[in-house]
């Protein structure tokens, strides 16, 4: 709160400094080509648990595509378990945010292709076990690795039920500059919270929506009035090891 | 959006950005960022070609202080989910900003990105000559990967498409 | 205990300086071994995405669990007054500091980032065990330090047993701790068991006395000191007490565990499965590890120091493979994330679908391991050179007058 009062009052400072520049006609013959006009912008409220971003994934439709795991591979810069050329690591050292896993009904023999990321569970045991609390649920339900606090102990991946995390075994370049990642720090899908906080959908759904099919809807779960909200109201629907109790905010249907 | 605020704050910027090297002690400003003008032209560092003409604080600032401003701004970004505006440009500390204008050299006429692995990047100036070890790039990407626009005259407008830059944040 | 001497070991024979120069070589190599590991990266371990914790695991577990087995010695002397044990007592919590030091270095170093230790030693998610645990080990260094300073300075020697005591209570509160890492794990069937914790608590009772007898007879037969078996013949017995023990918290962990449909699958891989997981538990931890000993204790043979060196030695052979079983054969069966009797796993890119993860250690791995015991012992003969935890005799006669003259 007192950097932002600080910052606050050096603008005013700085807006009455300008003026009193700009009255001595220090400016022309300059050439500017970008104006400060965003420095009135409001300082950013932080997300709140009015909010509870979550999923639901329709099994049935799913089907053989895999266009969510490519969308996902591609914004993040990963390989998703396949080695390239000059990469060391094996390929089950290899990071996955998601994957899809082929399941057999072993009575009545029905097939159906799962989607499994990081379920954002409302208590996760990554987050309860994480000594130093790198591993973290947002306000807004999403959890997640603070990569800055994380030691590498791998206890959250033992602690995981879905097995939804991956340690970085290898040095990692050209990172994308919204999704750092890093030798020695353990990731996981964050449901694409840079996307999520500028107000779009996360790359998979919006993948899956535009060349898959169409089995994945996101949004918050505590807006009635979201899609993911009334789908759920309307269909039944079931979590991953809903035993656990962990209250995950990835649903799905048709299991 | 052109109000006078706007033109107000706008020259407050440029105002600043001339009055610095003026307030400034002499030959610390030239230290670091223009070391190397004299004797190696090719890898002078950008930092008042581009974009908003000036840092989001003043040099002096930004030196002392810019480990807290990124430190605080991780914290509210990671933690608290506190996303400042793009354009915010006085009040956004994203280490990706601070890249995406300080992390070039120029390379002949051209204006190359270069990784922290170059002895000529930014960061590298004062860090590798005070020994502190940065931290960040192991996760974070060091090599700017955003667009960036340079200002009038000391821009070489035809390079200005070149490769070096036109490696646009694919999106 | 006031009539007891104690001296530094005199450390200038070839011997000696052979054994330095042994065990110092092997810490090179184990620090060679972390250096190599975090400059790649971890791709260079057998250690991926499905078993997480590998072989340093096992190692640095197996040193934390017998670090406070290893203050038994002291204890029994300090809480349960018995005499006999008192002279021991320095080298008990010497042994104790020195074994979790070391594996506590194992631990560090194979983290992804051990350069932000300060964050692991700032930063305190008090919901997370293995934060507690970090408090736990600070805190027996302490409570140890100071027990030992009791025993060893006249001046404080008034609070010999309020020290002693805390320790104890220390340390049962610290194997706990260590147990419950494993035992919380709600997610994996292999590990999610309170019985886990006073399992640890036993496991570390046998090995700490094991590891204790192993260096107790070392010393001894090294510096061409006395030992007498009034000491040594009660801890032998005690150690058969511990192994038996031990067996049977294993035995009702798995029976236990047998009796849940959930976790049968899990009890069937480690108890009748085809992997070195099977071969480990019963022929390493059963048979080697506890029958064996158990026969040699407490045969007629069992008073001859050979049996005893050779049943200290099954013993931590056994523990270890144990250990190996739990830490890397509870992360080998796949997740169950559907119901497994409903659902079978067809494929996944992620390993769902195997049988079992298999797990080959690297060599950096093992000498990372080898290097904390090496340093380990390092502490404990560099501290008896530099001050006083032996006792310059430890004859029937000087220990215990009554058995003597019995």
């Amino acid at each position: 709160m007192t950097e932002t009062s600080k910052t606050d009052n050096s603008r005013r400072k700085f807006i009455t400094a300008g003026a009193a520049f700009a009255g001595l006609g220090l400016a022309p013959g300059v050439h500017l080509i970008q104006t400060a006009q965003a420095d009135t912008s409001p300082s950013p409220k932080a997300v709140t648990s009015d909010k509870r971003w979550g999923m639901l994934i329709d099994a049935n439709k799913c089907g053989d595509c895999t266009a969510c795991i490519t969308a996902c591979n591609k914004e993040f810069g990963l390989e998703g378990g396949q080695s390239s050329e000059g990469n060391k690591a094996r390929d089950t050292q290899k990071t996955q945010y998601i994957r899809k896993v082929e399941l057999l009904n072993k009575q009545t023999g029905h097939k159906l292709s799962l989607p499994i990321l990081c379920q954002h569970c409302e208590s996760p045991p990554c987050v309860d076990v994480c000594p130093t609390g790198a591993s973290m649920k947002r306000a807004d339900g999403i959890a997640k690795v603070d990569m800055h606090l994380c030691i590498g102990c791998r206890y959250c991946m033992m602690a995981c039920p879905y097995k939804a995390r991956s340690f970085v075994h290898e040095k990692i370049v050209d990172q994308k500059p919204y999704a750092p990642r890093g030798m020695g720090t353990v990731e996981s899908c964050n449901l694409c919270v840079h996307r999520v906080d500028e107000g779009r959908q996360p790359a998979c759904v919006e993948a899956c929506n535009k060349e898959g099919n169409k089995a994945m809807v996101f949004g918050d779960l505590k807006d009635e009035n979201s899609a993911v909200s009334k789908q759920l109201k309307k269909h039944s629907s079931a979590q991953l090891r809903a035993d656990l109790g962990l209250n995950t905010g990835i649903r799905y249907r048709g299991i | 959006m052109k109000n006078s605020p706007v033109l107000l704050v706008t020259a407050a910027l440029l105002a600043l950005s001339l009055n610095l090297p003026a307030n400034d002690k002499p030959g610390r400003h030239t230290r670091d960022t223009h070391r190397q003008s004299g004797t190696d032209s090719e890898h002078k560092v950008i930092d008042k070609d581009v974009q908003g003409k000036s840092c989001v604080r003043d040099t002096k600032d930004m030196r002392r202080n810019h480990m807290k401003y990124l430190l605080h701004q991780r914290k509210e970004t990671t933690r608290l989910g506190k996303r400042w505006p793009k354009n915010a440009h006085k009040n956004n500390f994203s280490l990706e900003r601070c890249i995406n204008c300080h992390a070039r050299v120029k390379k002949g006429n051209a204006i190359v990105p270069v990784s922290i692995k170059d002895k000529n990047h930014f960061c590298n100036h004062c860090h590798r000559k005070v020994a502190v070890k940065i931290d960040c790039f192991q996760c974070h990407n060091s090599k700017p990967t955003g667009k960036i626009k340079l200002s009038g005259s000391q821009a070489p407008a035809k390079n200005l498409k070149s490769s070096a830059l036109s490696d646009a944040r694919e999106k | 205990m006031s009539k007891i001497q104690y001296s530094e070991i005199e450390g200038n024979s070839k011997g000696f300086y052979l054994v330095l120069l042994v065990l110092g070589g092997l810490v090179g190599l184990g620090a060679l071994a972390a250096f190599y590991m975090e400059h790649n990266g971890h791709w260079v371990t057998g250690m991926d995405n499905q078993i997480a914790w590998g072989l340093p695991h096992v190692f640095a577990i197996f040193l934390i669990v017998a670090a406070s087995g290893a203050l038994n010695v002291a204890s029994i002397g300090t809480v349960f007054n018995k005499y006999l044990y008192k002279p021991l007592g320095r080298l008990s919590g010497l042994l104790a500091i020195a074994l979790l030091a070391g594996g506590l270095v194992i631990l560090v170093l194979d983290l992804g980032r051990p350069d932000r230790l300060i964050v692991a030693m700032t930063q305190y998610n008090l919901t997370s065990i293995f934060a507690w645990n970090i408090l736990l080990y600070n805190g027996f260094f302490a409570l140890v330090a100071v027990y030992l300073w009791t025993m060893m300075d006249r001046s404080v020697g008034k609070y010999y047993k309020s020290a002693g005591i805390a320790a104890f209570v220390w340390r049962l509160i610290l194997t706990t701790g260590t147990g419950s890492i494993f035992g919380f794990l709600v997610a994996r069937p292999g590990y999610d068991a309170a019985i886990l914790a006073p399992t640890f608590i036993i496991l570390s009772f046998s090995i700490g006395l094991a590891i204790f007898l192993l260096v107790t007879l070392a010393f001894y037969q090294g510096t061409n000191r006395e030992l007498g078996d009034a000491v040594l013949l009660r801890m032998k017995n005690l150690l058969g007490v511990f192994v038996a023990a031990t067996l049977y918290f294993v035995a009702v962990f798995h029976v236990t565990n047998l009796y849940a449909a959930e976790h049968r699958e899990v009890e069937k891989f480690i108890l009748a499965g085809d992997s070195i997981h099977t071969k480990l538990f019963w022929i390493g931890f059963v048979i080697v590890g506890s029958l064996l000993p158990l026969l040699f204790l407490y045969s007629k043979a069992g008073k001859s120091r050979t049996m005893i060196i050779l049943s200290s030695l099954l013993v931590i052979v056994g523990a270890f493979s144990l250990l190996y079983v739990v830490v890397i054969g509870g992360q080998a069966k796949p997740l169950e994330i559907v119901n497994p009797n409903e659902w079978k796993v067809v494929s996944s890119s992620f390993g769902d679908a195997v049988d079992y993860h298999r797990y080959n250690p690297t060599l950096a791995e093992f000498l990372l391991g080898v290097g904390g015991i090496a340093m380990a012992l390092l502490i404990v003969v560099f501290g008896c050179k530099v001050l006083r935890f032996l006792p310059v005799s430890l004859a029937d006669k000087v220990v215990d007058p009554h058995a003597a003259s019995k």
